[in-house]
């Protein structure tokens, strides 16, 4: 909230006057920090172990969520300044994209796992929301929260603003009346946080379609996730699976 | 526009979850005040019971909407707006179309002024996070959190469980930061010992923020996060493995493991003890990481150029020991030891780390060696016994500094000790390949050995607050004292012309006594001079100096002991080495292209002096060491490198003037102090790929060595008596040329996995035998196939077969030396109703029979187990059967310029085990 770029409440009690007066955006461009507990990801095997000595506890990138009416676009933007970070915590973060289309309810996803670049297409993930009675203020927009449950496990939770008239979200968080301003995962260590959000110069250009040649559906993505780790686990090892589960989910995500 | 844009959205949903659309409510939602509709209102259905969202809308321009997914049930009905105050109202809806009416919304600025601060904007509580220490609060013995809490000023418990903290209901309890997951917090507080906590944090917004858990929600609850205390998380685990059989004729075999590990916070205390006589010396590598401490010889550090990980395991330094592969002979040890690490507040690390080895091992070896020299051929045959006895005990510890963020210090000490009693017999006669005697011996040599060793390293390491630039300065110091005492007998008659000229005895004792100590300092600095490129600086200063001090005695028959000095084989030396060498290295790096140049310069002041002898052997050596490195990664597991790099290659004290010796009588080393350094330059080129989705892995390599001035043993071999003398000299023109190349897949349908990997040498060097200087070839090429399918917890198999072909030229030899070999090698483990298994390998070494080596030498070994397990794997128990076939030998063959040898080891033979396996833990 430090950095907060675009002050977008002009004038509160202007407003108050007139309550149909543009208060809503169709259009807007959002930064995102994403903050990942690297160390708590790795699991603790003894190779994981000694890595963690040498790493920062906090893998911390920048992405930009831009969307024109009903389509978004989702994609890395930088790192933070001077983090010191292996190649293999950041292959995946900068090849990553996400374009989502509600009108017809298709998403897109490029995704690296292990250097190897996946194309998925797939109707919105479903995410089972409950509303929750609190809210905070991110980016300068009031934001609600609701506590989602996707992949079958994997809690959610969301603050979104129904200022900002996209029902969309970070990756491919979806289906709220509004858009996501605050996001976190607790089994993927990881939060989303947006610090800037512009309204008044979208790049609506960058909102297209992905190319891609074979298009893979999310549970098919799942699955060859799986079957192509099972191998490098021990079955009865639970934080060898678990491992496989996050790696699972955040490529599926 | 926005009318369409609603439309749009409406039709998506609908699309996705098709409702029967006679199932509606609507209504209009309207500005209290103003009396005007309000556009874009969000209204949204939530369920009753869970506050799940069930349907949502906006509204349009006419402040209308419409919802179409409820069916018959209880809601909540919601509207909001950024401009209003939140209008809640529950529902029950039939599943007939229902209007809502008018809904009347209130703007917040009225509710400002005359509710003041009541709802609305979420009020921030700021302050830090309050922490109370759980230990300052008295409970009963065996209480749980729950009454810990009910104690903390602040905090109330209510009859149903309820927390409250600073009069706000807590609905999330953490332990270590980590969510225990439910929805009740009660979970945590009721089934965790109160003892056990060490804080009780109660977190508001901000700190948590600041904090980040790793279940940072953002959340405005209130929040507990209960700190244990290190102590209680404690536990233990460990393995008793027993196996053991009588048997027939042979002596029994048995081999026992005992291994445990017990943790409290962060100190770890681990133990283990193996005994046996079937060859296992040693942890396995699962059990080294979990019982062994094996962090001892890994160091990781990063690359601040790439930001690559490295991770280097050393092997702990031998001092000098000789290796013993116990998979040769017959053996039976001991191994012990104790690991113990601690950590103090994430700053300091102590690892300690005494170890026991003791070996008592025999070996009988036949070796066969075959030298030509044009139209002569020399034939070796020699028997041989050895029976070695050692003790092993050596002490590492390692201290870890955590200066502060950016400087880090590891202190390494050790000391270490070896005693080592051994006896060697042998006994050889070497032929024309006529048959004509050309020299007889017999030899028995038998040594008393003490060693001491010890060493420490300190390494600090300081990152500066510009990112790449860093200082790393290493210290190092390290001493090997030995004292050996020997004594050797021998008989070495040569021949001449078939008929013996006369015979050689010796029976001499030895005394050595050796004393070797270095010190070194580096210091390296990284500097970057812009976005991609930087620069690095080191210099070295080392210091060798040592005394190597050995008397040799005669037998007298006079007196009956060894007391007549022998001067030939009695030395005194001294060196001292002093070598500065600085470097430097300019790198560039973006994520495709890396790459990096460099040299280090070697000034070397090279003094040796013979104490016995008055003389004096001073030299100074300037060494050059260039390198160079090209890496693109095309692909972000597919790269490519070529790397360049040259070394001087300096003689080392045994090449300029070696200590006598005169163990093998017919083959005897002697110096050559007008050596000259050598030059290598090595150039490699490596490709490697990886594609996850297709499980396909590939790499290729090609290596090229080319060496100036290289230090060449030159033989002078006497052709009647085989009398064998090795001078090294300086020659140029090898050559060594290496090709790997290597690719795994997946056969999809049968689910295999498939490896091949063929390979080629090529090589030529200079052979010098009796002043006769030429060059010898050697090209091997092989090819390896493997295929591998598992079933979890159904069946494993695998089936590997790896070929090589030989073939040598020299001048010496009248044509060429050729020969194949292939190994084949069989596994299989299949499981029954997943606590039985059978497991076998099969190994098949095929040699070829060739003109040299008349037998070809087919060995089968067949090894197989069956086990059970019990009580969900903790206990196993099984029979094993090694060497099936009673067939097992160690044999390798070996064909070097004009020499072919081969070596045949006595291994165990069929042996059978009934063995009992238990793995224990707590909790």
């Amino acid at each position: 909230m430090k950095r907060l770029l675009i002050i977008l409440f002009i004038s509160f009690n202007g407003f108050a006057q007139n309550a149909s007066a543009q208060q809503f955006f169709d259009k807007a461009s959002i930064e995102f920090e994403v903050k990942t507990n690297v160390k708590k990801s790795m699991g603790n095997s003894s190779w994981a172990e000694r890595m963690k000595d040498m790493m920062p506890q906090f893998k911390t990138s920048y992405y930009t969520y831009t969307y024109s009416g009903n389509k978004s676009i989702y994609q890395f933007s930088h790192w933070e300044p001077n983090s010191k970070l292996p190649p293999f915590l950041r292959g995946s973060d900068e090849t990553s994209k996400w374009y989502v289309d509600h009108n017809t309810g298709i998403m897109q996803m490029k995704k690296d796992v292990f250097g190897t670049v996946f194309d998925i297409e797939d109707s919105l993930t479903q995410i089972q929301w409950k509303y929750t009675n609190e809210s905070r203020v991110i980016a300068g927009f009031n934001c609600r929260k609701a506590v989602g449950v996707m992949m079958d496990s994997v809690y959610v939770f969301a603050f979104y603003t129904d200022e900002l008239m996209i029902s969309g979200g970070p990756c491919s968080i979806n289906g709220l009346p509004g858009m996501v301003l605050g996001l976190t995962i607790p089994r993927l260590y990881a939060s989303w946080i947006a610090t800037k959000v512009n309204v008044a110069s979208v790049n609506e250009s960058a909102i297209s379609p992905l190319p891609g040649k074979k298009k893979y559906s999310i549970s098919e993505t799942g699955k060859l996730i799986v079957d192509r780790t099972k191998e490098w686990v021990d079955s009865d090892d639970p934080s060898g699976n678990n491992w496989v589960d996050q790696l699972k989910w955040s490529v599926m995500l | 526009m926005l009318k369409k844009f609603f439309l749009l959205l409406l039709i998506a949903f609908n699309l996705q979850t098709s409702f029967a659309q006679s199932n509606f409510i609507s209504g209009k939602v309207r500005d209290t005040t103003e009396q005007t509709s309000i556009k874009n209102a969000v209204v949204v259905l939530l369920d009753a019971q869970d506050s799940t969202f069930i349907d949502f809308t906006r509204t349009k321009a006419d402040g209308s909407f419409q919802l179409s997914k409820a069916k018959t049930g209880n809601y909540i009905f919601m509207v909001t707006h950024p401009m209003f105050a939140d209008y809640v109202e529950d529902i029950s809806y039939d599943g007939s179309p229902r209007s809502m009416g008018t809904v009347a919304m209130t703007p917040k600025s009225k509710l400002l002024q005359e509710v003041i601060v009541k709802s609305g904007s979420p009020i921030r509580i700021k302050g830090d996070t309050t922490i109370y220490t759980a230990d300052s609060f008295a409970v009963g013995p065996n209480a749980n959190v729950e009454e810990l809490l009910k104690k903390l000023p602040g905090i109330q418990v209510d009859k149903n469980g309820q927390i409250k903290a600073m009069g706000q209901t807590v609905e999330r309890v953490l332990v270590d930061g980590e969510e225990f997951f439910g929805d009740d917090p009660g979970m945590a507080v009721k089934n965790l010992r109160a003892d056990a906590v060490k804080e009780v944090q109660v977190f508001d917004k901000k700190s948590e923020q600041a904090e980040f858990t790793g279940i940072d929600d953002g959340n405005t609850q209130k929040t507990i996060n209960l700190k244990l205390k290190e102590d209680k998380k404690k536990g233990y685990f460990g393995k008793i493995d027993v196996s053991g059989a009588p048997q027939k004729d042979i002596p029994n075999r048995f081999n026992n493991n005992l291994m445990l590990s017990s943790f409290k916070g962060k100190r770890k205390i681990s133990a283990f003890l193996l005994n046996g006589n079937t060859g296992q010396d040693g942890l396995s590598w699962q059990d080294n990481e979990k019982f062994g401490g094996a962090s001892d010889n890994i160091t990781t550090s990063v690359d601040e150029e790439t930001g690559a990980y490295i991770v280097m395991q050393t092997s702990g330094g031998t001092d000098g020991e000789p290796y013993v592969n116990t998979r040769n002979g017959f053996i039976t040890n001991i191994n012990a030891g104790i690991q113990y690490s601690n950590k103090w507040k994430d700053k300091h690390t102590l690892n300690f780390s005494p170890r026991y080895n003791y070996q008592d091992y025999e070996n009988n070896v036949l070796s066969f060696n075959q030298t030509s020299i044009g139209d002569s051929i020399l034939i070796e045959n020699v028997q041989s016994k050895q029976d070695v006895k050692r003790h092993n005990y050596k002490n590492n510890a390692t201290y870890d500094l955590k200066i502060d963020s950016n400087s880090s210090l590891r202190v390494t000490v050790r000391a270490n000790f070896y005693h080592t009693e051994s006896a060697d017999f042998r006994e050889g006669t070497n032929i024309s390949s006529t048959g004509v005697l050309k020299n007889e011996t017999s030899r028995s040599l038998q040594t008393v050995s003490d060693k001491q060793a010890y060493g420490a390293t300190a390494i600090f390491k300081h990152k500066f607050k510009k990112p790449r630039r860093t200082l790393t300065f290493t210290g190092d110091y390290s001493n090997i004292q030995s004292e050996s005492n020997s004594t050797l007998i021998s008989n070495n008659t040569p021949y001449f012309n078939g008929s013996p000229t006369g015979i050689i005895e010796q029976n001499q004792q030895r005394v050595s006594d050796v004393n070797n100590t270095r010190f070194s300092g580096k210091l390296m600095y990284t500097e970057p001079i812009s976005k991609r490129y930087s620069v690095q600086f080191e210099h070295e200063t080392s210091v060798i100096s040592g005394r190597n001090d050995q008397t040799t005695f005669s037998f007298s028959q006079v007196t009956g002991k060894y007391d007549v000095p022998l001067d030939s084989l009695t030395n005194d030396f001294e060196q001292l080495i002093i070598e500065q060498r600085p470097g430097v290295r300019l790198s560039y790096n973006t994520k495709k292209i890396i790459y990096n140049f460099g040299a280090n310069v070697a000034l070397v002041d090279f003094n040796l002096t013979n104490n016995s002898l008055n003389t004096k052997y001073d030299r100074n050596f300037t060494n050059f060491f260039p390198a160079a490195n090209f890496t693109y990664k095309y692909k972000t597991n597919a790269q490519f490198r070529l790397n360049y790099n040259g070394a001087t290659r300096q003689p080392t004290v045994n090449q300029l003037q070696p200590i006598n010796n005169n163990n093998d009588y017919f083959n005897q080393y002697v110096g050559n102090p007008d050596l000259k350094t050598a030059f290598a330059h090595n150039v490699g080129i490596t490709h490697n790929s990886y594609n996850f989705l297709k499980e396909m892995w590939m790499y290729q390599s090609v290596n090229l060595s080319v060496e100036n001035n290289s230090i060449t043993n030159s033989r002078t071999i006497d052709l009647d008596s085989g009398k064998t003398v090795i001078r090294p000299i300086n020659t140029d023109g090898n050559i060594n040329l290496n090709v790997w190349t290597g690719m795994g897949f997946k056969w999809k349908k049968p689910n295999i996995n498939i490896n091949f990997q063929p390979n080629a040498n090529y090589s030529r060097f200079v052979e010098v035998i009796n002043n006769r200087r030429t060059f010898a070839n050697n090209l091997r090429t092989g090819l390896g196939i493997y295929l591998q399918k598992d079933k979890d917890k159904k069946y494993e198999l695998s089936v590997g077969t790896n070929f090589s072909y030989n073939r040598n030229t020299t001048a010496f030899n009248l044509e060429p030396v050729e020969f194949m070999d292939n190994n084949l090698s069989v596994s299989a483990r299949v499981f029954y109703k997943k606590v039985w298994s059978l497991q076998t390998e099969y190994n098949y070494d095929w040699r070829q029979k060739t003109d040299q080596f008349s037998e070809s030498l087919n060995i089968n070994l067949w090894n197989a187990r069956l086990q059970r397990t019990f009580a969900k794997d903790a206990f196993t128990a099984y029979v094993l059967i090694r060497d099936i076939l009673n067939q097992n030998i160690g044999i390798s063959r070996n064909a070097y310029s004009n020499t072919l040898s081969e070596t045949r080891n006595d291994r165990l033979r069929r042996y059978f085990m009934v063995g009992f396996a238990w793995n224990f833990k707590n909790k």
